[in-house]
């Protein structure tokens, strides 16, 4: 019996190339600074030096339901355990964290990195207040999708600091730079 | 007629009359009601003149093209941000602002910082 037949692969078809036009990168530009936005307008209401814990209001009060309300029991004890013995250490670091997020995501600079630091934190509040009343999961689940797309996409090489610092890191052999060409 | 080639000198200043446009811009969440849907930004009375200096500075950066011009923009804003974020919360808060004006000014003063290294960066490597 002959075995020397070659069997070819079918051809794959070829991906559709994604839109790259000006109304496709607007529209990712637009994307990432609703969302820089978002988190500038959020870091608003994270008032030190107690973050509400006296009044049991703000980001004390929303970080209690993640006990309250469990979404995952390990995240729970988390909360429980760690994090609201030391709450003003952690209300400090979600201050700084969603700073960075409104600042940096606003103007484009190592967007893929906060990106990633986006999802993070969109999933830390889930976990907290998704099962909390009147909550609209979806709202954190679109979160969590945003920050997808703009790492996936790396939003910040259009009209952002990434797309002109870009050329600038490419030329120069130092670390910083490689890690910078990564995080954008 | 043809549209002239975007160069990185162009791009810096684009950037920068960009951001100084948004400063000029966030200005006017000094009117906006006190409600979460229209007021993204806190701005009081001296973050507005913080951010109209922030504006002008901006501008004029853009328009010479001044490396040392877009440094020093960047710092006030970032000098501002860092003010108002050991303030805000307290008594003394001279900005009168909250993490969201923390933010904003942060934004500014990393993006007017980022186009005093392009600016510098390409005046060394010519």
């Amino acid at each position: 019996m002959s075995t020397d037949h070659v069997t070819a692969s079918p051809p794959r078809e070829a991906a559709e190339e994604l839109d790259q036009g000006r109304g496709g990168r607007i529209g990712l530009a637009l994307l990432r600074i609703a969302i820089g936005l978002l988190w500038i307008q959020n870091s608003g209401w994270k008032s030190p030096p107690d973050f509400g814990q006296e009044s049991e209001t703000g980001l004390f009060k929303f970080t209690t339901y993640a006990v309250d309300y469990p979404v995952f029991p390990p995240f729970s004890w988390l909360i429980e355990n760690v994090v609201l013995p030391n709450f003003t250490v952690f209300g400090y670091l979600t201050l700084l964290v969603e700073v960075g997020l409104g600042a940096f995501l606003v103007v484009g600079l190592a967007t893929r990195f906060w990106a990633l630091v986006g999802i993070g934190q969109s999933l830390a509040i889930t976990l907290s207040v998704v099962n909390a009343p009147d909550e609209f999961p979806w709202t954190y689940y679109l979160m969590i999708v945003a920050h997808i797309v703009i790492l996936t996409t790396a939003a910040g090489r259009t009209f952002g600091l990434d797309g002109l610092l870009r050329p600038r890191w490419r030329q120069s052999p130092s670390r910083v730079s490689r890690l910078m060409l990564r995080a954008s | 007629m043809t549209a002239e080639p975007s160069t990185p000198d162009s791009r810096v200043r684009q950037a920068g009359y960009g951001l100084s446009a948004a400063a000029a811009v966030s200005i006017l969440f000094l009117l906006a009601p006190s409600n979460d849907a229209v007021r993204l930004i806190q701005i009081g009375a001296v973050a507005a003149v913080i951010l109209l200096i922030l504006a002008v500075l901006g501008a004029l950066s853009a328009r010479t093209g001044k490396a040392a011009l877009y440094l020093a923009t960047g710092l006030l804003a970032l000098a501002a941000a860092v003010l108002q974020l050991i303030q805000f919360g307290r008594d003394t808060n001279w900005i009168g602002g909250n993490g969201s004006t923390v933010a904003w000014l942060a934004g500014l003063g990393i993006g007017f910082a980022a186009l005093w290294y392009v600016s510098h960066s390409a005046r060394r490597s010519d």
